[in-house]
């Protein structure tokens, strides 16, 4: 394939090149098509973060109850987990708050105060949260790099796509990505584990000041976790409030929760730091939810 | 013959004999080319109109038709400044603003025609190229010939203009050569004719760009190409259209792949047009001669179109593929009927068919028909089809990431085309994306 710039040649009628008020018609054309500045929108706050989320109650469109009142105040930095059995709920709870059409919410969230709970899932997103989807998807012929370059242009107020370019790679080095990965189709023909690291370098990318985080470390093998622990660690000291979904203690042996929470049956039903974490691989959740009557 | 007469305001589809005979001669045509325009006139008298194409023509007038021909719009120097103003590369606007004739001033374009003209290349136009080259007249009007249907019979009756490139044996012309037509007039009927003759072993990448700069109320584009491929050539026709206003696209195309082991590839981009008919077509006639016709195309608002791309094998062991990749959006029709068809002769054919399409919202529709036919019974030809939607998923995945909905169906647009788009010359793949993004994002 031949990939020089090509000769331009106006060939034809005698090619009427110009309009005729004489404005240059090819070069109108060209003019159009740049016309119109692509919007940048820098996010980046410097003020106190904090995320509430105020007696939450989440339902299906079958009407089903999923989330049945959660509330969180989470006013400093750091590594939330809340952790639970399947079909607990997690899922569901930051999927409705990041408004998935699927469920409808009831109670507020908070975003620095700010009372996020009605906003469309891109403007909450460009506010600064985001979550890390349990199952990445596919999207089919859009380029690692070209997806994470956008996204690195808008959040980290990057103009030039070699710096944006620049960035991304040192994402994904840090969840242990190889530069190839830059030019292939976004998570396509990835397998679980890469698919799990490169969703958390796109959160990353987006700079945010809160990160829902649903199941990062499922589907990872034993010697990828601590990339996983890295790019969480490196939200936390970003400043960002990171909620970290999970029903595996596993990961806590290369990080350390500020504080960790129990999800049953659509409630959370236990709070407490590391020694929580030990007591539901000693007990399991369904005698910590006993124990603790169902908050 | 009156001048009064021939510039009546009369529409294309009611010309005369005399007219014909007129208007070839006001072009100083040799005889061999008015005999062509003549049996396309006569064809068109002894077969019933065709209510997809005629009606269209209709609306051009004679009068509109030769005026934009003879009187093209000269460019005054404060264009040509404001036209460097905005970042058109000096050389491109000197070649631009100096229409066709070659003795451009340009060091760059001087130095490239000349290194083709030493190569024994012919790149002149049409109408230059009928009465200076013999090897014209053994080529034009043979495979876009005068009765293959009413359309062909438009073109060949009212072609002018148009490039002719001739590239002589085992000459690889290593930069794709680029040609713009642009409709510039109201009512005009566009009607350039591209021939390309490429002896044994040349290898040729013609890029043509057709667009409109300003939206046009009325306007037809009736162009045609035809082309010649020999033992081992290699053709790269890549046709972008961007048409706005009301432009009915219908041009005609024709390769005929005479060589054995020869290839031809036609790639159509096509963004927009009020309606679009077109029926590429290959012939391959050489042995173990391979073919491709690609279409990429978003149709969107009141669009309707239909495509019926066409491989014809003749030779044995020819080998052929048809992609039709398109997005259709808003209230836009798209039918396509593409064929493969291997005739007597066409042993161990082989090719297959993949129309995939992406349908936007719930009132665009795609009709997809692909049909295979064969005369042979070890060809192995086959086909498949796929009509698939942006799912709510992708699209909140994607606004999860900050991406609203325009921004996000564009890049999931721009995805679904990119394994195509992909392979073809780097500037035919920027000038896609600028399309794209000011289709779908309006900048
Ligand atoms: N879109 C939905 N439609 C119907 N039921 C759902 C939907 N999403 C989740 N559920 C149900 O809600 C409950 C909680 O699921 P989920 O939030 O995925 O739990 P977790 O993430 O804790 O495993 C489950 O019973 C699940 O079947
Ligand atoms: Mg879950």
């Amino acid at each position: 394939m031949v990939r020089h710039r090509p000769l331009t040649w106006v060939c034809g009628v005698k090619v009427a090149v110009f309009s005729p008020c004489g404005e240059p018609l090819l070069t109108s054309v060209k003019y159009f098509f740049n016309k119109g500045s692509k919007q940048r929108l820098v996010v980046r706050g410097a003020s106190k973060m904090t995320f509430e989320v105020q007696k939450v109650k989440v339902y299906t469109s079958d009407g089903k109850e999923v989330v049945k009142g959660v509330s969180l105040s989470l006013v400093k930095p750091g590594i939330y987990t809340i952790m639970g059995p399947n079909g607990a709920g997690k899922s569901s709870l930051v999927n409705a708050i990041m408004g998935h059409q699927s469920y409808r919410l009831e109670g507020r969230v908070l975003l620095g105060g700010e009372d996020i709970t009605k906003l469309s899932t891109h403007e909450k997103a460009r506010k600064g949260i985001t979550l890390a989807i349990q199952m990445p998807l596919e999207i089919e012929g859009v380029r690692v790099a070209e997806l994470l370059s956008r996204i690195i242009k808008r959040f980290q107020g990057v103009s030039k796509t070699d710096e944006a370019l620049r960035i991304a790679r040192e994402l994904l080095h840090l969840v242990g990505l190889s530069d190839s990965i830059m030019s292939r189709y976004f998570m396509v023909g990835m397998s679980g584990g890469e698919r799990k690291r490169l969703e958390l370098a796109r959160v990353l990318a987006q700079k945010p000041r809160v990160a829902l985080l649903d199941e990062p470390d499922s589907g990872v093998d034993v010697e990828s976790m601590p990339l996983v622990a890295k790019a969480i660690e490196k939200l936390r000291e970003d400043g960002a409030i990171v909620v970290l979904i999970t029903h595996q203690p596993r990961l806590f042996k290369h990080l350390e929760p500020d504080h960790v929470y129990v999800m049953y049956n659509g409630r959370i039903v236990a709070e407490g730091g590391l020694d929580l974490v030990q007591l539901i691989e000693d007990k399991g959740y369904t005698w910590i939810a006993h124990h603790n009557g169902g908050r | 013959m009156s001048r009064a007469r021939l510039l009546e305001d009369r529409p294309l589809t009611e010309l005369s004999r005399d007219d014909i005979v007129e208007f070839s001669r006001r072009r100083k045509e040799p005889e061999w080319v008015l005999r062509r325009r003549l049996e396309a006139f006569e064809y068109l008298r002894s077969t019933p109109p065709d209510p997809k194409i005629d009606p269209l023509i209709e609306k051009v007038t004679y009068k509109v038709f030769i005026e934009s021909l003879e009187n093209p719009v000269l460019p005054t120097e404060e264009a040509i400044k404001a036209a460097e103003r905005l970042g058109v590369r000096p050389e491109e606007l000197e070649v631009l603003a100096s229409g066709f004739s070659i003795d451009v001033d340009n060091v760059v374009v001087k130095a490239v025609l000349k290194y083709l003209e030493k190569k024994g290349v012919i790149f002149t136009s049409m109408d230059e190229a009928v009465k200076r080259y013999p090897v014209v007249k053994e080529y034009a009007f043979r495979g876009l010939h005068p009765q293959l249907n009413r359309k062909t019979a438009y073109h060949v009756m009212l072609w002018a203009g148009g490039p002719f490139i001739y590239v002589p044996k085992g000459v690889k012309i290593p930069q794709p050569l680029q040609g713009v037509f642009i409709i510039g007039r109201e009512g005009l009927g566009q009607t350039e004719h591209t021939l390309i003759v490429l002896e044994e072993g040349a290898e040729l990448h013609w890029i043509e760009g057709c667009t409109t700069p300003i939206a046009l109320r009325y306007a037809v584009h009736l162009g045609g190409l035809e082309a010649f491929v020999k033992d081992s050539a290699k053709l790269y026709v890549a046709s972008i259209n961007n048409w706005l206003g009301e432009v009915h696209h219908m041009p005609v195309k024709r390769v005929v792949v005479e060589g054995d082991n020869a290839y031809a590839e036609l790639t159509a981009i096509a963004f927009y047009s009020t309606t679009s008919n077109t029926a590429p077509r290959i012939d391959l006639r050489g042995r173990k001669s391979r073919g491709v016709i690609q279409n990429i195309a978003l149709y969107r608002d009141k669009q309707r179109i239909h495509s019926a791309p066409l491989i014809r094998y003749e030779a044995p062991e020819t080998s052929a593929q048809i992609l039709n990749r398109t997005v259709v959006k808003d209230e836009a029709v798209e039918e396509f009927n593409g064929m493969l068809y291997a005739a007597r002769g066409a042993k161990g054919a082989t090719g297959f068919m993949s129309c995939n399409t992406l349908v936007i919202g719930d009132r665009a529709k795609s009709i997809t028909v692909p049909a295979i036919g064969t005369e042979e019974k070890d060809a192995e030809l086959s086909h498949e089809a796929s009509v698939g939607r942006i799912s709510y998923e992708k699209l909140y995945y994607l606004a999860l990431m900050g991406f609203e909905e325009d921004e996000a169906t564009w890049l999931i647009v721009n995805g679904f085309f990119e394994p195509v788009i992909n392979k073809l010359p780097i500037d035919v793949q920027i000038e896609v994306k600028k399309i794209l993004e000011l289709a779908l994002l309006g900048h």
